[in-house]
């Protein structure tokens, strides 16, 4: 991890400083972020940023989010997409909810289609075995992934910004 | 007997062949239509198994199939007597409609005794993230109703109870084991660390219940992963069978995920109230939730196991057997690599005695159930592709049964699709076995 995040580094520093994000701002629509199969190219096309995927039955993911939350606080421009694996309709109010918290930053806020997770882990990288959160540094027309908890310090060290 | 037989004869019909095995289906909201077997359902204007999005099932001593599922907030239940030509009507569980955990793991359970008194437990999610009740109802043989829903979990406060697994011995003796995390909660109040949840468990003889139990609620283990399923069997034991309540003889034996050291996410087993023993040794270190539980067979003395792991080196499923509570247990046989994607292995002692072993594959498109068969353990059949579909599909269980194994494949959506698995192991056993190793 640590040798992924020193190679990413100089990308991120340039795209904090001098890339404005033109990805939309969190919609309350539940219908307009739906990720699907045939978006994921497009959502892994973008370079230079930090794609954490997370879901409303993962415990461990909202201590994630709860970091990702204090640390936007301070830096709301941080080139984040967040992508939730809950593909199921009846869930998209609980995504939603959380998405809200994060309103007014400009992240990039996706949720899995109806039914598609299985689709969509595969489209995505399908070493992944769907364990959450999962996270991805898109940089130089690849992606490097993690699996488990990002650390505030880690985030802070990928995106150069100065310890807590 | 009883109402659920006399709705039975109303019920209806299909069988379909395919090429390696025989398939059933059939939907009762349209019920007197001829069904293929990935037949889609257009509507479903009544309480129907083909538009539930998970199907859990079970075999009585008798060799009656029973169903349980959810559809808009309320469980049901069903059955067939004829290995799935024909399904009884559906009897509503809970009169009063509940949030019921009905997605991947998390999904109602049911069981049965050899008097025919069936028994179901389910997961109530509660307003608060996270927080939920075991719930649990029985249908005693002769009567039309289910008894009233009792929560089993004994805490005050909400906290989350979940990935409940239930048996039943032929006596009508209930055990049930969850996952808990009042321990966890109450930490973090106190604003201390809590590393993963806790396992809980209890047992009751529902005949023995009267008013609103309380049931005792014990304590196992902590510091087990948070979201993946159990696992539940019994084994034989020296221990002797009391001749007045026929208990003892047997052991409930669990099997979950655990957190050993830094995250070290390997399996273990214990006999419940006893100590634990790790039984898996990938290494596999995660602080996260894997989604992925084990599962086990009880063959006399021996349990078989079969687990997910994803640690760099051993990445996929794996087999292996204990003859002594995990104290030693054989080598791993990896039998599944990442590169297909597998996941949920289905692991029963059939019918005739012998281990089948079942799981899925994903090929970005197309589902895969493989099957593959063993006498004891030591050595396997090839795996063999049994069923293949594209589309949502839940996950694969296999069902042991006194005229044939068979596998139950629900598709949400879809008609209910039993898979006749008895003859694969009959005819392919022993052609080519692959050895068990390290």
């Amino acid at each position: 991890m640590r040798r992924v995040l020193q190679t990413a580094m100089p990308y991120l520093l340039l795209l904090i400083g001098s890339v404005s994000i033109s990805s939309p701002a969190l919609s309350t629509d539940k219908t307009t972020n739906q990720l699907t199969v045939e978006k994921v190219a497009g959502v892994f096309q973008e370079q230079n940023r930090l794609i954490m995927l997370w879901s409303v039955d993962c415990p461990p993911c909202y201590q994630e989010l709860a970091m990702l939350e204090r640390l936007l606080l301070s830096y709301p421009d941080l080139p984040i997409t967040l992508i939730s694996t809950d593909d199921d309709s009846e869930r998209y109010e609980e995504v939603e909810e959380q998405y809200q918290r994060l309103d007014g930053n400009t992240l990039t806020a996706w949720v899995f289609a109806d039914g598609m997770a299985p689709q969509l882990r595969y489209a995505i990288d399908k070493t992944w075995s769907g364990v959450l959160p999962r996270s991805y540094i898109v940089k130089a027309g690849s992606r490097v992934g993690h699996s488990g908890v990002l650390k505030e310090k880690e985030v802070r060290k990928l995106f150069k910004l100065p310890e807590n | 007997m009883n109402d659920m037989q006399r709705y039975f004869s109303r019920q209806l019909k299909t069988v379909g062949t395919v090429i390696f095995f025989l398939v059933v289906a059939l939907a009762e909201c349209t019920a007197s239509t001829v069904i293929s077997p990935t037949a889609r359902v257009t509507t479903c204007e009544n309480p129907s198994i083909a538009c539930a999005k998970t199907v859990t099932a079970t075999v009585s001593p008798t060799g009656r199939i029973l169903f349980a599922w959810t559809v808009d907030d309320y469980l049901y239940v069903n059955y067939t007597d004829d290995r799935g030509k024909t399904l009884s009507r559906p009897i509503k569980v809970n009169e009063t409609p509940e949030k019921i955990a009905a997605r991947g793991e998390k999904r109602p359970n049911i069981a049965a005794d050899s008097t025919g008194n069936i028994y179901v437990s389910w997961i109530k999610k509660l307003p608060q993230k996270w927080t939920s009740d075991i719930r649990f109802s029985w249908l005693k043989v002769g009567e039309i109703n289910f008894a009233s829903p009792i929560t089993i979990n004994d805490d005050a406060e909400p906290a989350g109870h979940s990935f409940n697994e239930m048996m039943v011995s032929d006596v009508g003796e209930v055990t049930m084991v969850w996952l808990d995390s009042r321990h966890s909660r109450a930490a973090k109040k106190r604003g201390e660390p809590y590393v993963g949840s806790s396992i809980y468990w209890a047992t009751m003889n529902p005949a023995s219940l009267t008013g609103s139990p309380k049931i005792k609620n014990t304590p196992y283990v902590n510091g087990n992963c948070v979201c993946c399923r159990l696992a539940l069997t019994n084994i034989e034991t020296d221990s002797e069978i009391d001749s007045e309540t026929e208990t003892g003889g047997r052991s409930p034996v669990v099997m979950w995920r655990h957190i050993f050291g830094d995250n070290i996410r390997d399996h273990a087993l214990g006999v419940l109230g006893e100590p634990l023993q790790r039984v898996s040794f990938e290494q596999w270190q995660v602080d996260g939730c894997p989604h992925h539980g084990p599962s086990i067979s009880a063959q006399n003395k021996r349990i078989h196991m079969s687990w997910f792991n994803d640690a760099p080196n051993a990445s996929g499923l794996f087999y292996a057997y204990t003859d002594n509570l995990g104290e030693t247990v054989s080598p791993a046989l990896h039998f599944s690599e990442r590169a297909d994607s597998p996941g949920h292995p289905s692991l029963i002692t059939g019918g005739d005695g012998k281990l089948k072993l079942a799981w899925q594959t994903f090929d970005g498109a197309q589902f895969s159930i493989h099957i593959m068969t063993s006498s004891r353990g030591d050595q396997w059949s090839d795996a063999r592709i049994v069923a293949q579909f594209t589309g949502q599909t839940d996950y694969p269980f296999l069902l042991p049964h006194p005229d044939g194994d068979l596998l139950l494949w629900h598709k949400p959506g879809h008609a209910l699709t039993l898979y006749d698995v008895s003859t694969y192991g009959k005819e392919r056993y022993g052609k080519t076995q692959q050895e068990v190793i390290q």
